[in-house]
């Protein structure tokens, strides 16, 4: 007796094999490969009856070889996935609300507004509209003669020339007015646009949007599938207000080329005491469309600021606390874009109130 | 041009009869296209000046 234990062969191969798992189960892959191998090429019409061992073999190898080194793998990997996909996400909402903050309807010239629309209006005004307007203004210019004539009554001289002067100079002007009414909407519209301008040069100035990204040595899956969840919902809301936000935009071109294509008809209607209110109204709603511009441009603003701000003052993420305290900052300031698209949504009904529609 | 005034104020304090404002319809109708081209052209005269 030497005082050695003999160890057997087989508890030799499983202490090997527990001591050296991928290892282990690399060499279980080898020998069953090459057994197969010499097996069918000694028979090669058996060799499809020994796909399942292969499959077999390297199912069991993995279990008993990399089962540990695979999970620690595969959990890092998760880990790197998730983050990428909020560092994607976050990159990609924060690029739709640059989008959506781009002020480029807003502060085009009235022949960009609506590429390719302004020449259909310029031409529906100048060939339909203009002529339906001389019309209206002939048929007052007729009702204003009878008034003049009528108030001579039964008297053969008694028709003042100064009333009848007066009524032709007024048709001079509205004539002139509507002949051109289309290059005073432009007039008007560009008028607004210096207010737009300014204000967006004066709130862009100092305000950028910037979000941080999730930093490589935030490792915990759940925080990272809660924050990708919490990202997808970002992505959606911003992509849900920068709809709006457009929506409201092009809403407001439609309609100022709309009401440019028929300004003539309503101010046709100035020329009469009793139809004046429908040329007032037009012209009030007409400012209140352009107004929206500005208080638009005014909200774009405000959101712009408001967010960068918050991101520039961003949480840092160092550990668990600071990780939520960063969702809860971003998903807050979701709530505010909703609440500025809300206010987009109403600066039409705002405008109209401060022209006292 | 004090004579001019006078016979505006003269012209203006005449009554007219139904031809004669028919007349003067006609002629006022056609200085009214005239001063509406006028008109325009100083509008987009302005126009222009502001853009």
């Amino acid at each position: 007796m030497d005082g050695s234990i003999k160890v057997s062969l087989p508890v030799r191969v499983l202490t090997y094999a527990r001591t050296h798992r991928v290892r282990f189960a690399l060499i279980c892959v080898a020998l069953v490969t090459s057994l197969v191998l010499i097996c069918s090429l000694a028979s090669p019409q058996d060799a499809d009856a020994i796909a399942p061992i292969i499959i077999g073999a390297i199912a069991i190898a993995g279990l008993v070889g990399g089962a540990t080194v695979g999970i620690d793998a595969a959990t890092g990997a998760i880990s790197d996935i998730l983050r990428d996909g909020c560092n994607t996400l976050l990159t990609f909402a924060v690029s739709v609300m640059h989008w959506s903050s781009d002020l480029g309807m807003l502060t085009s010239t009235f022949e960009n507004l609506i590429p390719g629309a302004e020449s259909v209006i310029r031409g529906i005004h100048e060939t339909v509209a203009v002529p339906v307007a001389n019309i209206v203004l002939m048929i007052f210019l007729v009702v204003g003669l009878v008034k003049v004539v009528s108030k001579a009554g039964t008297h053969e001289t008694a028709i003042d020339p100064l009333s009848l002067c007066l009524v032709f100079v007024v048709f001079a002007f509205m004539k002139a007015i509507i002949d051109s009414s289309f290059d005073l909407m432009v007039l008007g519209y560009n008028l607004v646009k210096i207010l737009i301008v300014g204000t967006k040069d004066y709130g862009f100035s100092s305000s950028e949007l910037t979000v941080q990204g999730i930093p490589e040595d935030v490792q915990g899956e759940g925080w990272l599938l809660a924050a990708l969840i919490i990202c997808l919902i970002i992505v959606l809301v911003s992509l849900l207000c920068a709809g709006v936000t457009y929506g409201v935009v092009l809403v407001r071109s439609v309609q100022i080329y709309v009401y440019t294509a028929f300004s003539s008809i309503p101010l046709a209607f100035f020329v009469s005491e009793s139809s004046r209110s429908i040329a007032t109204r037009f012209l009030k709603s007409y400012v209140a469309v352009l107004g929206a511009g500005a208080i638009m441009t005014l909200l774009l603003v405000l959101q712009a600021a408001i967010v960068g701000q918050a991101s520039a003052a961003g949480t840092a993420i160092t550990d668990f606390d600071s990780g939520v305290a960063f969702l809860a900052e971003i998903t807050l300031s979701m709530l505010a874009h909703i609440a500025f698209a809300f206010c987009m949504l109403k600066s039409g009904s705002w405008a109209r109130d401060f022209m006292g529609l | 041009m004090r004579q001019f005034r006078d016979k505006l104020k003269e012209l203006m304090s005449t009554r007219l009869d139904r031809d004669q404002a028919l007349q003067l319809s006609v002629v006022l109708f056609i200085c009214a296209l005239g001063l509406s081209l006028a008109i325009s052209g100083i509008i987009h005269l302005i126009i222009g000046a502001v853009i």
